[in-house]
């Protein structure tokens, strides 16, 4: 009787599962794409929690701006963009399972992530499943290469920052003792084989270097450690919340070192981090300065951000984010069949790299069939007045 | 040996004529004698008939019993020994299918997973049910062996306890896998929360022994105040829980992935230790941190040590996979006793199918041994039947039959046998009375008939005679008419002649008589006188004229005469003709008739006569025949040519020619005209053959010609070149068989 009843069960679960499954496999008819009827639909997994949440939630502002500015035009021939978040915490693991269940969820591609040990390994999950991976905010080279189709860099790498840091420092200010702090990851690895790289370029060593534990602030023995180096400049790659600390705690112990920053810190987060003892703190950025509305590109988004959120200010997180949310607005313009046919990655991809220069208002990117780089261009700014200031050279 | 042989065969033929014929004989002479001398044929083929009847009916019954004793066993076979036989195979199949198949439960990654493959499994398992009671029912029924029934179900029960078993092991495995999963992210964010927490309060603590620096807003503490024994004891207490925490989590990493039990117990007493370390460390750690950091490494052992902690969760695990395994084992080893059962019981089942297999074959086959013999029985019966009766009853109707026919055909002579003592006999009395009543009738006809025959056919014959008589008359007036038609152009020409000579001289000497009387006239007038040598002179011419007429009218005389003589129907008479004379005659005859008849006609008529040919006692008219005939056809051969070949250089020409050889003569005609094809050179001289057919020959003339010839003891014979020439040669004797009639007319 028992065994009865565990057949008609079974074939329950078979009818339950056959209708439950049955909208799922049209779905994937075109969901699978991530591509519909009215929308094409994007995923970010992004840290919207701890320590670097800032930058995932300006990723997602710019994105989402540059999104609803196209939404408002028409969208992409009719179909609107739709953006999915989900939080990985800035954690390796919780980002692997955030890329999967957006692409199995069906999403045109990936855009907006942050950090490298993420990227790290989200890309070759995205590549695997041919879904491009666009606009991760990370300079690490890991992500960049003419073996990585689907991955499609908007700004300039970690090497080409830290070559500016190093090439300011020593040009500029004539320094010849440069130390680093860095995190003890793969983001911090990439800037230290960066710093390293562009050092010996010159026939230079490393004054010092430090590390801390990533997500947390405990920097202050390596902060010890780099003060007896007696270094004239602290190159710093890291997150906001650490470099905060460290600059602002290498201060009070009296370190007059120049500490120079690289992007992916999080400029604003780190402006509110310092507070007012950020002065002279340089932070090199891949993005114009966002309040420079005579750039078009930034005018418009700064219009477009304030559309999403009446209270937003303007960052190079957002504006990064908002860059790459246009890269693809112009892309899949430029690729997508007017007449509405649905929109491929391949033709997004093949647009991409066949497209030559692409004027986003001013801020000009260009891919091929071996770059998957759009920017090469690394901008210079300096916390002045508690406030970032653009730069083009360093001055005591 | 051959002699043997021989006489064997002999032997052999003699048995069998006996059997073939005297048997029948003398059982006829013997159901002669038992049925009075009176079988009619109704009762001979009831007899004959009947006896194939009854046999065969009698094996048809019989074949029927035995078919019906061949399918109850079969039916036996079906019922009680196949189910048992297919049941037991079923068994054996789906328990192997169930055993073969547990590895899946084992290898079964979720509880979903785990569903599906017990939900397969429960089918087979009610098939395997099923099939063991088909086995039990089937013995049951056959009311045998019983207890291998019952012990058959108990295996098959026992088998699927345990598969049951395996997999509620697996589903306790699977449940704890996926605990311990959980555990495991436990374990990693609490590793996390305890290294940041740690971390952190070893770089602040690092920095305040370093600087005497806690806050940012601080002002240094003296060296006196943060070079304290307690402050390093804090930092070297939280180096130590670091140390030790790290080892403890790795530990436990270690412990969630381990996969024998031994060395998971092993484990277990080292995480025992480093969890006692870190807690040792703890003591070092400052109050503050120390009740959060115990917090922390409570919930760390609480992960580890709980009833449903990872050290528990996995030895369960590892328990359930080697239950599962012994469990497969067991199953396996049912599975081989129930298959040695199962093959037992297929032994004996398959025992009885074939005991009752064998018994059916044997009433099959005897069944075919009867069938056979009734088979040759009905077949000799058959035989004899048609001997004793049936051949009998047809040869006696046969002979019947046929001398019916013959009489009525109107052959009265042949005798009707009369045998037997049936109603074919009575038949057979019957139509010899009426034979020999015929017979008599027939014989007073037949003498008027053949007299009456002979006559109408004698008739007959006459009126066919008298037709023959008149055609040939026809005929041959025909064939005179004909050559007198070649005639009449060449009489009507020579006539002319004499005619113009006769009108000439006629004229003349009315021109004469004028001139002598006016040399009368005027002599009377002047003195009378004459003059008479003048006279004379006139009188003289006169007469010549005269002479000449009479000539050239004898001659025309002689023409008329000839044709006439040609045309006369009677007897000719035997004369002597001058060939010379006579051949020339009738060349120009033929020459003109030809040309009258065609005026384009033309030869070059060549005339070779010798002297010395003199004459021949013929019937001139019948030899002038011959000549005109051949030179006419010569001519037309000429004509015939000239015309067909068209020709220009050729110059048609006949040649005739006499020869004198002494006792004889010889005629020739030649001409260089179409010559005679082979193939008929042979018929020219048969009567009717005609090779001018609608052109008024009536095919008799060379017949006739060569008829004459003979007559008068000659020959004509051809000779003839096909394109080239023609020659007929006549050799007639100066007195042949026909002279006798001038000497003596």
């Amino acid at each position: 009787m028992g065994r009865a009843g565990g057949v008609s069960g079974f074939l329950a679960a078979l009818v339950l599962s056959a209708s439950a499954v049955d909208p799922g496999a049209a779905q994937t008819e075109s969901g699978g794409s991530g591509v519909f009827a009215d929308s094409i639909v994007f995923g970010q997994s992004a840290a919207v929690s701890g320590p670097a949440a800032e930058l995932g939630e300006n990723m997602n502002l710019g994105v989402r701006a540059a999104f609803e500015e196209a939404n408002l035009e028409g969208g992409i021939h009719g179909r609107a963009l739709r953006l999915i978040l989900r939080d990985d915490r800035y954690e390796a693991e919780a980002a692997v399972e955030s890329t999967r269940a957006l692409i199995e969820h069906g999403v045109f591609g990936l855009i907006g992530a942050v950090g490298t040990p993420t990227s790290r390994v989200a890309a070759p999950i995205a590549s695997a499943a041919q879904v491009p991976y666009i606009g991760a905010f990370t300079g690490a080279e890991l992500l960049r290469g003419d073996d990585q189709r689907y991955v499609v860099n908007l700004r300039a790498s970690y090497y080409q920052e830290t070559e500016e840091m190093v090439e300011r420092l020593t040009t500029d200010l004539g320094f010849s003792r440069i130390a680093i702090l860095y995190q003890d990851d793969s983001y911090g690895q990439a800037g230290l084989t960066g710093v390293i790289q562009a050092l010996d370029r010159r026939n230079m060593a490393l004054a010092g270097e430090g590390t801390y534990v990533r997500n947390t602030v405990a920097v202050k023995r390596a902060l010890l450690n780099l003060r007896s180096n007696n270094p004239e400049a602290i190159i710093i790659i890291g997150a906001y919340g650490a470099a905060a600390q460290f600059i602002l705690w290498a201060r009070k112990i009296g370190m007059r070192a120049v500490f120079v920053n690289i992007s992916f810190v999080g400029s604003n987060a780190l402006l509110n981090a310092l507070g007012r003892g950020g002065d002279g703190v340089v932070v090199t950025q891949v993005v114009p300065f966002p309040r420079d509305t005579s750039i078009p590109a930034v005018a418009r988004y700064q219009n477009a951000i304030r559309r999403i959120d009446g209270s937003a200010q303007p960052g190079f997180v957002s504006l990064e984010g908002y860059l790459a949310g246009r890269l693809v607005v112009e892309a899949l313009r430029a690729s997508a069949d007017p007449g509405g046919a649905p929109p491929t990655r391949e033709a997004f991809l093949q647009t991409l790299e066949a497209a030559g220069p692409i004027d986003l208002d001013g801020f000009t990117v260009q891919y091929g069939p071996a770059d998957n780089q759009g920017s090469d261009e690394v901008f210079l700014t300096i916390i002045r007045g508690g406030r970032f200031v653009p730069v083009t050279r360093l001055t005591r | 040996m051959k002699d043997t042989t021989r006489t064997l065969d002999h032997r052999l033929h003699s048995a069998f004529a006996w059997v073939l014929k005297r048997l029948p004989e003398r059982l006829h002479a013997r159901a002669h004698k038992w049925t009075g001398g009176r079988l009619g044929i109704g009762t001979q083929i009831v007899v004959g008939l009947g006896g194939g009847v009854l046999l065969t009916l009698g094996a048809v019954v019989m074949a029927l019993v035995l078919m019906r004793v061949v399918s109850a066993r079969q039916t036996e076979v079906n019922e009680q020994h196949m189910p048992a036989l297919v049941g037991a195979f079923d068994v054996a199949q789906l328990s192997a299918d169930l055993v073969r198949a547990t590895p899946r439960l084992v290898a079964a990654n979720d509880l979903d997973a785990l569903d599906l493959v017990r939900m397969e499994f429960v089918v087979t398992e009610d098939a395997l049910l099923a099939a063991v009671e088909e086995v039990t029912g089937a013995q049951a029924a056959g009311g045998t062996e019983e207890p291998e029934g019952e012990t058959l179900q108990a295996l098959v029960n026992d088998l699927i306890g345990i598969v049951t078993q395996i997999s509620e092991s697996v589903n306790r495995r699977l449940t704890f896998r996926e605990r311990l999963q959980v555990l495991d992210g436990q374990l990693t964010d609490l590793s996390v929360e305890l290294q940041l927490e740690v971390e952190q309060e070893i770089d602040d603590q690092y920095f305040f022994i370093n600087t005497g620096l806690r806050e940012l807003g601080d002002s240094p503490a003296p060296v006196g105040q943060r070079r304290t024994l307690s402050e390093i004891q804090h930092y070297s207490g939280l180096l130590n829980f670091k140390a030790y925490q790290n080892e403890a989590t790795a530990l436990i990493a270690q412990a969630i992935a381990e996969n024998d039990l031994e060395v998971l117990q092993a484990t277990r007493e080292r995480l025992e230790t480093a969890l006692s370390d870190v807690v040792g460390a703890l003591v070092d750690i400052r109050s503050r941190q120390r009740a959060s950091l115990q917090e922390l490494v409570d919930r760390l052992e609480d992960l580890y040590r709980a009833p449903e902690g990872v050290f528990a969760t996995r030895s369960g695990e590892l328990e359930e996979l080697a239950r599962a395994e012994e469990l497969v084992a067991m199953s396996r080893q049912t599975t081989a006793e129930l298959v040695a059962r199962v093959e037992g019981l297929v032994d004996s089942a398959e025992g009885s199918a074939q005991d009752a297999a064998n018994h059916s074959g044997n009433l099959v086959q005897l069944g075919f041994w009867f069938m056979l013999t009734v088979t040759l029985l009905v077949i000799g019966f058959a035989v004899f039947g048609w001997k004793f009766f049936g051949e009998r009853l047809v040869v006696r109707m046969g002979r019947l039959s046929r001398a019916t026919r013959r009489m009525s055909k109107g052959d009265l002579e042949v005798q009707v046998q009369i045998e037997g003592n049936d109603e074919l006999t009575d038949m057979a009395g019957a139509l010899e009375v009426f034979r020999q009543h015929a017979v008599e009738v027939q014989r007073l006809n037949l003498v008027e008939k053949l007299a009456a025959e002979v006559q109408a056919k004698n008739d007959k014959l006459e009126d066919t005679l008298e037709n023959l008589r008149r055609t040939q008359q026809q005929v041959v007036k025909q064939e005179k008419l004909a050559s007198l038609g070649a005639l009449t152009a060449g009489i009507a020409h020579e006539i002319r002649n004499p005619l113009n000579f006769v009108n000439n001289f006629a004229a003349l000497s009315t021109e004469l008589i004028e001139e002598l009387r006016e040399e009368l006239d005027e002599g009377a007038e002047e003195n009378g006188e004459v003059d008479r040598e003048y006279v004379d002179e006139i009188l003289g011419d006169l007469d010549t004229n005269v002479k000449k007429v009479n000539e050239h009218g004898e001659r025309a005389n002689r023409i008329v005469e000839g044709m006439l003589a040609h045309s006369r129907e009677e007897a000719g008479q035997v004369e002597s003709v001058d060939m010379n004379l006579m051949l020339d005659e009738y060349t120009k005859l033929a020459y003109h008739g030809m040309r009258g008849a065609d005026p384009m006609f033309n030869v070059d008529m060549v005339k070779e006569f010798d002297p010395t040919a003199g004459e021949v006692e013929a019937i001139a008219r019948d030899l002038s025949r011959v000549f005109l005939n051949v030179v006419t056809n010569a001519c037309h051969a000429t004509h015939q040519r000239r015309k067909k070949s068209g020709d220009s250089n050729y110059f048609p020409t006949v040649t005739v020619r006499t020869e004198s050889l002494d006792d004889r003569v010889r005629v020739t005609v030649h001409d260089n005209g179409t010559g005679i094809p082979d193939d008929i050179v042979g018929k020219i001289f048969d009567p009717f053959f005609t090779t001018k057919a609608g052109t008024g020959g009536t095919g008799l003339g060379l017949s006739i010609s060569h008829e004459i010839i003979q007559e008068h003891g000659g020959k004509l014979e051809v000779n003839t070149e096909p394109g080239e020439y023609t020659e007929f040669v006549i050799t007639l004797p100066r007195k042949g068989p026909l002279s006798t009639g001038i000497e003596s007319a």
